[in-house]
């Protein structure tokens, strides 16, 4: 129950600097339109292949992930509220938090994009639900690395360009799935066709959280 | 504590495993001709050429034409724009880059895999032999 209530903390602490500052936010939703309507402008009416479509969804999804994501410790350190975390609360209930605060995010970036790509794009989705079901355990994946990352990269010196960096190769796995799925999705093939890329999906989300879960505690105290 | 870190580890080992396993086939690149009609773009298809099946070179219109099969066993009709590869018998793989065309496969570019002529060991061995024992002593350093 404590530790429940710690998370709870956490996670309500930085929703509402979130919602005061809005860094992420702002930032996210100026990325996702801005690519979107590039894309649409540079495409015009021509109907793209289900192949492309899911490679432009990801992209922007990647790259607004690793803008709006890489925020949380670096603002803890950079305010210095680093120690007050270490002296109140246990380093898995900070995790946990955070988890749960970039899993918002990223699930909401995820509905944003995906949103204003199938309406801009006038894209017709033949199994709504394998495209729902691949995003959401991208979003997982997603969050999961960029969590454990971001507490990392929060204690080198310059900050800026390191999470991008460090985040791509980790995600491969996870794009080269998550694409795939996309695609087969948008092309309307049945779910056992894309069973291996959901498999990957999981394993990658399960792999990298609780990766994180034993990794966090070493990170957070050095 | 540490009951944490087994669960984690084991858990973190489960689902590396799922990853590993399912990932394999998705970045292999390589299809067969089946796959290759599914998706109806380009295609890597890889396989053996069908020895027993007309092989042959139209000289007019410069079409290269043979019988592959690929790594289910089946097999089809390739076509290819150009001559005949150089080494193409000796290959004990060839690789197909182009698509579907109906049952035919319009190639664009074959890859012929031959057997290297490095890499045998036996041969090397055999030929070892042969040059030690036939080499002349005098005047020969081998290092």
């Amino acid at each position: 129950m404590d530790w429940i209530a710690g998370m709870w903390a956490v996670f309500r602490k930085d929703l509402r600097v979130e919602l005061r500052t809005r860094y992420a936010l702002n930032s996210l939703l100026l990325f996702v339109l801005g690519s979107l309507l590039l894309v649409l402008f540079a495409v015009g009416p021509q109907p793209l292949t289900a192949r492309v479509q899911s490679a432009l969804l990801w992209i922007v999804m990647l790259f607004a992930a690793s803008i709006g994501l890489g925020r949380s410790f670096v603002a803890e350190q950079e305010q210095g509220t680093v120690l007050l975390l270490q002296l109140n609360t246990r380093p898995s209930m900070v995790f946990a938090g955070k988890l749960l605060f970039n899993l918002l995010t990223v699930g909401l970036l995820t509905g944003l994009a995906a949103g204003a790509f199938l309406f801009l794009l006038n894209v017709e989705v033949p199994a709504p639900g394998l495209l729902g079901l691949a995003l959401a355990l991208g979003a997982v994946g997603l969050a999961g690395a960029t969590t454990l990352l971001a507490a990392l990269v929060a204690r080198a010196a310059r900050k800026g360009p390191l999470l991008p960096v460090l985040l791509l190769p980790l995600l491969i796995p996870l794009l080269v799935a998550g694409t795939s799925a996309t695609r087969k999705a948008l092309a309307g093939l049945p779910w056992i066709q894309a069973q291996d890329e959901l498999l990957t999906l999981i394993g990658f989300a399960g792999a990298t959280i609780s990766a994180s879960v034993v990794l966090f505690d070493y990170i957070w105290h050095e | 504590m540490k009951w944490k870190s087994i669960l984690g580890l084991i858990a973190m080992a489960g689902f590396a495993g799922l990853l590993l396993m399912n990932f394999g086939s998705q970045v292999s690149g390589y299809m067969n001709f089946e796959q290759a009609a599914d998706t109806g773009s380009k295609a890597h298809v890889v396989g053996t050429w069908v020895e027993n099946r007309p092989t042959r070179y139209d000289r007019s219109q410069n079409v290269f034409s043979f019988y592959m099969k690929d790594q289910t066993g089946t097999v089809r009709k390739v076509r290819y724009p150009s001559p005949k590869p150089a080494n193409f018998e000796q290959a004990e793989k060839v690789v197909v880059e182009g698509q579907m065309n109906g049952e035919a496969f319009a190639a664009s570019h074959i890859l012929v895999k031959c057997p290297s002529k490095y890499n045998d060991a036996k041969g090397l061995e055999k030929q070892a032999t042969q040059s030690s024992s036939s080499a002349p002593q005098a005047g020969l350093r081998t290092e």
